[in-house]
């Protein structure tokens, strides 16, 4: 699933990495599919509230035991 | 003839990568006093010989770096703040944007000086490890930094900066700010201020390894924050709260636990009407210290001197800076 992030406005990002520099450019709306760089930055938008994971997947509730494992288990 | 110290600028860029100059520098501007350093690890040999002299001197290691302060221009105050904190998020469109400034890697930057019209040197790969604003009354805000750098060229080049500051009238002045404060509260409320400052410190570890006597690394460690208001208050309830941590006037004994306040404080560019250029700074979590006053036979008004350790609440930093000014990107 292509991961899509909403920008509240625009925004630029100077940020680092290790010994290198990141600038992103946003323009408000959607991004689809960031490359590494643009996705530490939204991750670093996100953490100040000016974009939002719209489609971020939410952990999976476990697997009802079926009735023969439950029999196992009790046994 | 001898050279003219009057005769002197500081020029800054911000690097992409470490190893890599910047040329020319962003901005340049005067100073109120330091400049580039280089300092050096210089010792006799401690050895015994067949005379109480001794023949060789060791040089263990070099430093260079610099300590500065000039008025806090609005142009490249913002560029200084990205030097102390790591991570600028600009919002807004022309002619005002906002920088809000918070921790992140520091980014290696480029720092050049003259001297006497004739004498250049610049050091590179620096990084800040220590950033202070301060005024008194209603004069220019000063900006102090200090800096640790790996490379430098002695004799540097002749530069231009691509946005000279020299003389420029556009630096931060008190004068129309704002000025907040509680002690016991993360509500501020307007204070008399006289006077204040607010410090960014880097824990720099520099290191010399094994092979060159120039630094091999810098590496920034841990971030403290401080802070301090010189208040003239119109009774001591704000002091007494800090102590007892009871929100009336009244508290009978003194806390056991630290006590949290606030600040906020705005500051303007100097005389100028549209006001694009606002530095607005908060700690939002304060603890804030101060001594009881005494009194005097001037019978001078009472001054609380306020001294804060800010500390970070979740997600936040200890001190937040947002800059408004005209400037897009650094």
């Amino acid at each position: 699933m292509k991961k899509t992030w909403e920008i509240k406005e625009d925004v630029h990002v100077d940020m680092g990495d290790g010994d290198r520099r990141i600038t992103c450019d946003f323009a408000a709306g959607e991004v689809e599919d960031p490359n590494a760089d643009d996705l530490l930055a939204l991750e670093h938008l996100e953490s100040q509230g000016l974009a939002k994971q719209v489609n971020k997947e939410t952990p999976k509730t476990p697997a009802k035991a079926s009735a023969k494992e439950d029999d196992h288990a009790t046994q | 003839m001898p050279l003219n110290s009057k005769l002197g600028l500081f020029g800054l860029a911000k690097q992409t990568v470490k190893g890599t100059q910047v040329t020319p520098p962003l901005y340049s501007h005067g100073l109120s006093s330091g400049g580039l350093a280089h300092d050096r690890s210089l010792a006799p040999q401690a050895l015994s010989s067949g005379a109480r002299t001794t023949g060789q001197t060791i040089l263990s290691s070099q430093s260079p770096g610099a300590t500065v302060q000039s008025p806090a221009y609005v142009a490249a105050l913002g560029l200084y703040l990205l030097a102390a904190m790591g991570v600028d998020t600009v919002t807004g469109t022309t002619p005002a944007y906002t920088h809000t400034f918070s921790h992140g890697a520091l980014p290696w930057m480029s720092l050049y000086q003259s001297l006497g019209g004739s004498e250049y040197m610049s050091v590179y790969d620096a990084k800040c490890s220590e950033l202070k604003l301060s005024w008194s009354v209603d004069e220019p805000v000063l900006i102090d930094t200090t800096w640790v750098a790996l490379s430098e060229k002695p004799a540097q080049a002749t530069f231009t900066a691509t946005t000279p500051l020299d003389q420029s009238a556009a630096f931060l002045s008190p004068i129309g700010g704002t000025f907040q404060l509680d002690a016991s509260t993360g509500t501020p409320v307007t204070a008399t201020v006289l006077s204040g400052d607010m410090t960014v410190t880097n824990t720099m570890d520099v290191e010399t390894a094994s092979g060159s006597t120039m630094p091999a690394f810098a590496q920034e460690g841990d971030i403290t924050a401080a802070c301090s208001l010189v208040v003239v208050p119109d009774d001591l309830g704000m002091w007494q709260r800090a102590i007892t941590g009871v929100a009336a006037r009244g508290g009978t004994t003194p806390a056991e636990s630290p006590i949290y306040g606030s600040f906020a404080v705005t500051l303007k560019e100097n005389l100028q009407p549209t006001n694009y250029a606002i530095l607005a700074t908060t700690g939002a979590k304060v603890m804030w210290d101060c001594a009881y006053p005494s009194p005097s036979t001037a019978g001078a008004a009472v001054q609380l001197s306020w001294a804060g350790i800010p500390v970070a609440s979740a997600g936040g930093t200890p001190l937040a800076f947002a800059l408004t000014n005209t400037v897009a990107t650094y």
